[in-house]
């Protein structure tokens, strides 16, 4: 794409026009889903890219065989593009500090700077912002890995067009693919015999494209709001009908009822963490609530994606204080409480935070900063050897950063999720095109 | 060589002696539905198909009692002659309702006046009333394949300001036209070329994504033998198109700038495109002395490969799967007619394999129209109806990916609760502004006899043969 050509207010327009809309759709459905909701999703597959489907009505002789999986990848993606040099600060670079005169972070141990600017302290290049605490505890405790650096290869700083090809899990967006990177690998890798409805499940109002040509895969704004408010004797004649055909929507639906009773036995809004965590009260923190009690209960979550954000920070990002200090709050206080609600059934948990790309080096008039190329990327669980920045750092020296004036991606977000399915969720096939190396957050 | 980007709404019939009746009904949209589907006895078909209604259910957005009592009369034959013409005189109220639509009405310059929420709103209002109302219910079918075909993502950006003037002044207008004529239009609509950034694509800064989409999705298809030099200079060609964005100027309105058109020679599927042309690198050249008449779109369209792929897609859209021997006649028959499209799907229609083919499962969009059909429902589309259009998963004009919405049964099988949801709550006539009337409709009496009357036409819309066509 022709960058020169694309000013930083259209393509942020792309995204906010986007954003307005899905709200729009949300304001507007809050009538008629509150309560029901198990809207949208459906494995959406390009028809042309799946042809045997057209064929064939009853599906039950081409699943393959799944084993048991008891392990789950829960995915955060941060919407907007989030600023990975203000989240994991290379806090010894003086091209940063230059780079950045209001908006950056001080040095644990700088003299002149507040407490509040201080980052908390890493190695001698690196320390989490003072928001991302939990994140500085996990990754002391060893189960917090991190990559810097990281993004896809597409250059547009377009939201759109970043957003759309890191979840279908491309390099660059040429590539002729029309599934979410989550939806290929559940097809292809994990397709069961028997099919489980909560497989894959996303929270919010819409299935993100990464699910995108998934088997299974149901979006549900909240699991405590699921419920299938039908007259009793409509529902009794709908399970009849639905009992006994073999073509795929009389399967589905049949799927639908076994989801809705194996929900049933779980009440939503009176379960209660373990380990006397409190989550925070936020539409993520809420989300890794029900991620973990779904976890806990044993029913087959396999992949659970959450969203977040936005992180679009032209304008009042601030530094220790502004709006992506609140989203890290948010971020790190809601993915503490996960983990430790968890315990020890963390040791079957991967969570991933990514975003579609980081931000410009320089800060700009407005107390932001604009689109960029690399940010950071986190994994986190009970395997993951923790404790490390992974990858290669580029530096900020300006013979080293992209024409725009941008951190270069030097690592592939690819080859870190491929590590993650092969070594957490025992993936077979990877969903990417050919992704080459290893970082080694479960060690090599 | 003039693109035309300024053309008047037309293709509705009798449109002008319908904008005094619009005009005496406007805002008073209950009414226009009352008189669109005026109240009477229905009798609503066994759930399993006879053949007679398999035909009339994959020609149409779903058969009514009126359209089998039809069929019978006039007779196999006749019935497909007059779908394939799709010039019945539309429902003066029909035609009424849509003239108060102004994304049908006004150019995009003066949309952008406009509230975007509203104008999707009537994007997707637009689409459900054509679809069940329309007298010509095979052109309609023809629409949402073609509008499919040629997918926009009308939230990218501005889209939804463009898809209105496109749907209606390029995908209806040729629906039933010559496919030729409906690449050239479309590829020109500024829909399309925002969409896929034909208007980011210039001379020695090449932006390949629509040559790219126009060889693998609208002509040669995936498998059709083309490379990438042929995408590249596919991409030259449709090089220096923009969309107005001065100031003074109206926006929105197609651009060609000779500057940024890259002039030099091309050669294209191996058919060569001489130096010195600008728009009729893709027109071609009406100058009888140069040496190659036909451009871009002459050489896609009449490519076999493009009717090998059209001929696949159309036999799995109507008849529901493969059929080697009928797509083969499909694709002679577009090759002879030079890409007439009534010519093209007219095996379709007249084999076996349109009833006897695989089930294809009804998409969100067919189920919500066949649903309003069977029983009988007024409706101005409005908003409380769209929601579960949305929530079933297929807002028109919203699926982001340029190959439109798929036609698979596992696509579409993860949501059921909210078919359910829908069924109920048109049955119960729970759906501000759409109205189905239960006193008038008969169901077949051993279908759930004894259950209350809303419960039984939920039931029949919400049962797993009716999500099938």
């Amino acid at each position: 794409m022709d960058l020169d050509r694309i000013s930083k207010d259209q393509v942020c327009e792309d995204f906010h026009q986007a954003e307005e809309a899905r709200r729009e759709r949300t304001a507007s459905f809050s009538s008629t889903r509150r309560g029901l909701l198990a809207t949208a999703s459906l494995g959406l597959v390009s028809w042309m890219a799946n042809k045997s489907a057209l064929a064939q009505v009853k599906i039950s002789e081409e699943k393959q065989k799944g084993e048991k999986n008891d392990h789950t990848l829960v995915v955060v993606f941060l919407r907007g593009g989030a600023d990975g040099l203000n989240m994991v600060v290379p806090y010894e670079d003086d091209h940063y500090h230059r780079a950045r005169p209001n908006l950056r972070m001080f040095g644990p141990k700088d003299k002149g700077a507040a407490a509040a600017r201080k980052v908390l302290k890493i190695d001698d290049r690196f320390g989490f912002h003072p928001a991302l605490a939990d994140f500085h505890k996990l990754y002391e405790d060893g189960r917090l890995g991190l990559l810097h650096a990281c993004g896809s290869g597409d250059g547009s700083r377009s939201h759109f067009e970043a957003m759309a090809t890191m979840e279908r899990g491309q390099w660059n967006p040429a590539e002729p693919v029309a599934s979410g990177w989550l939806g290929r690998w559940l097809t292809e890798d994990r397709a069961l015999d028997k099919p489980n409805p909560l497989q894959a499940v996303a929270w919010g109002d819409t299935l993100p494209d990464m699910l995108r040509g998934a088997p299974q895969a149901i979006s549900i704004a909240s699991m405590a709001e699921f419920k299938l408010d039908l007259p009793e004797d409509l529902q009794k004649e709908l399970r009849k009908m639905y009992g006994q055909g073999s073509d795929e929507m009389s399967l589905a639906g049949g799927t639908t009822f076994e989801l809705l009773d194996r929900l049933e036995s779980i009440d939503f809004k009176t379960a209660q963490p373990e380990n006397g965590v409190t989550y925070p009260d936020t539409g993520l923190g809420k989300g890794l609530k029900e991620v973990a009690t779904l976890i806990r209960a044993g029913l087959g979550l396999e992949v659970a994606c959450l969203d977040h954000g936005v992180w679009d920070t032209h304008v009042a990002q601030g530094a220790d204080i502004g709006w992506q200090p609140l989203l890290m709050t948010e971020l790190s206080q809601a993915i503490g409480a996960f983990t430790k609600d968890l315990g020890k059934k963390l040791d079957n948990v991967t969570v991933v935070v990514m975003t579609e790309f980081g931000r410009r080096l320089g800060e700009n008039n407005g107390l932001g900063t604009d689109h960029g190329r690399a940010s950071v990327f986190f994994a986190i669980g009970g395997k993951v050897k923790g404790g490390k920045v992974y990858g290669t750092w580029p530096g900020l020296d300006p013979k080293n950063l992209d024409e725009v004036g941008d951190m270069k991606v030097t690592n592939d977000y690819r080859v870190a999720l491929a590590e993650i399915l092969r070594q957490e969720m025992g993936a077979k096939k990877l969903p990417f095109n050919n992704p080459q190396g290893l970082y080694g957050f479960y060690g090599t | 060589m003039e693109v035309s980007r300024r053309k008047v709404l037309q293709s509705g019939l009798g449109i002008g002696a319908a904008i005094g009746l619009g005009n005496a009904l406007s805002g008073c949209g209950a009414v226009t539905a009352r008189m669109v589907a005026p109240r009477r006895e229905v009798e609503l078909p066994e759930l399993k198909r006879s053949p007679e209604i398999a035909f009339l259910d994959r020609t149409s957005f779903g058969s009514t009692d009126a359209d089998l009592k039809r069929y019978r009369e006039e007779g196999k034959e006749a019935t497909i002659k007059r779908l394939l013409a799709a010039n019945e005189e539309e429902p003066i109220a029909l035609t009424a309702m849509l003239h108060k639509f102004d994304v049908l009405r006004m150019e995009s310059v003066e949309l952008f006046d406009l509230p975007k929420a509203r104008v999707v709103d009537q994007l997707q209002a637009a689409a459900i009333v054509r679809a069940t109302y329309s007298t010509n219910q095979l052109q309609e079918r023809m629409v949402d394949f073609w509008s499919n075909h040629f997918n926009v993502f009308a939230l990218k950006g501005d889209g939804a300001f463009y898809k209105g003037r496109q749907e209606q002044d390029s995908v209806r207008k040729h629906a039933m036209g010559n496919f030729r004529d409906l690449l050239a239009s479309v590829s020109e609509s500024v829909s399309m070329i925002t969409y896929l950034d034909s208007d980011r694509n210039e001379k020695g800064k090449p932006n390949e994504n629509f040559a790219r989409e126009i060889l693998e999705l609208h002509t040669l298809g995936v498998d059709g033998g083309y490379t990438q030099k042929d995408i590249q200079e596919v991409a030259r060609c449709f090089s220096g198109w923009m969309v107005e964005t001065r100031h003074f100027r109206p926006k929105g309105e197609f651009r060609f700038e000779i500057e940024k058109h890259d002039q030099g020679e091309k050669l294209v599927l191996g058919k060569k495109i001489p130096a010195g042309f600008g728009l009729e690198d893709v027109v071609g050249s009406t100058d009888e002395h140069r040496d190659h008449p036909g451009g871009v779109y002459d050489i896609l369209a009449a490519h076999p490969a493009t009717a090998r792929h059209l001929a696949r897609k159309l036999v799995a859209w109507f008849a529901g799967g493969r059929d080697e021997a009928l797509e083969k006649q499909v694709a002679a028959s577009y090759l002879k007619s030079k890409g007439d499209i009534r010519a093209t799907i007219r095996p379709i229609l007249e084999s076996d394999f349109l009833v006897s083919g695989p089930p294809r499962v009804r998409r969100p969009f067919e189920f919500l129209v066949a649903s309003l059909r069977r029983a009988n429902a007024q409706t101005a589309g409005d908003g409380p109806l769209q929601e579960h259009l949305r929530s079933m998963g297929q807002a028109m004009y919203e699926w982001p990916m340029p190959d439109g919405y798929p036609i698979d049964a596992r696509s579409w099988a993860g949501s059921m609760v909210p078919r359910w949801k829908f069924a109920h709550a048109l049955a119960s006539d729970a759906i501000r502004g759409t109205n189905v009337h239960l006193a008038d409709l008969t169901l077949p009496t051993d279908f759930l006899a004894s259950a209350k009357p809303e419960v039984r036409l939920a039931a029949y819309l919400s049962a797993p043969e009716f999500q099938w066509i």
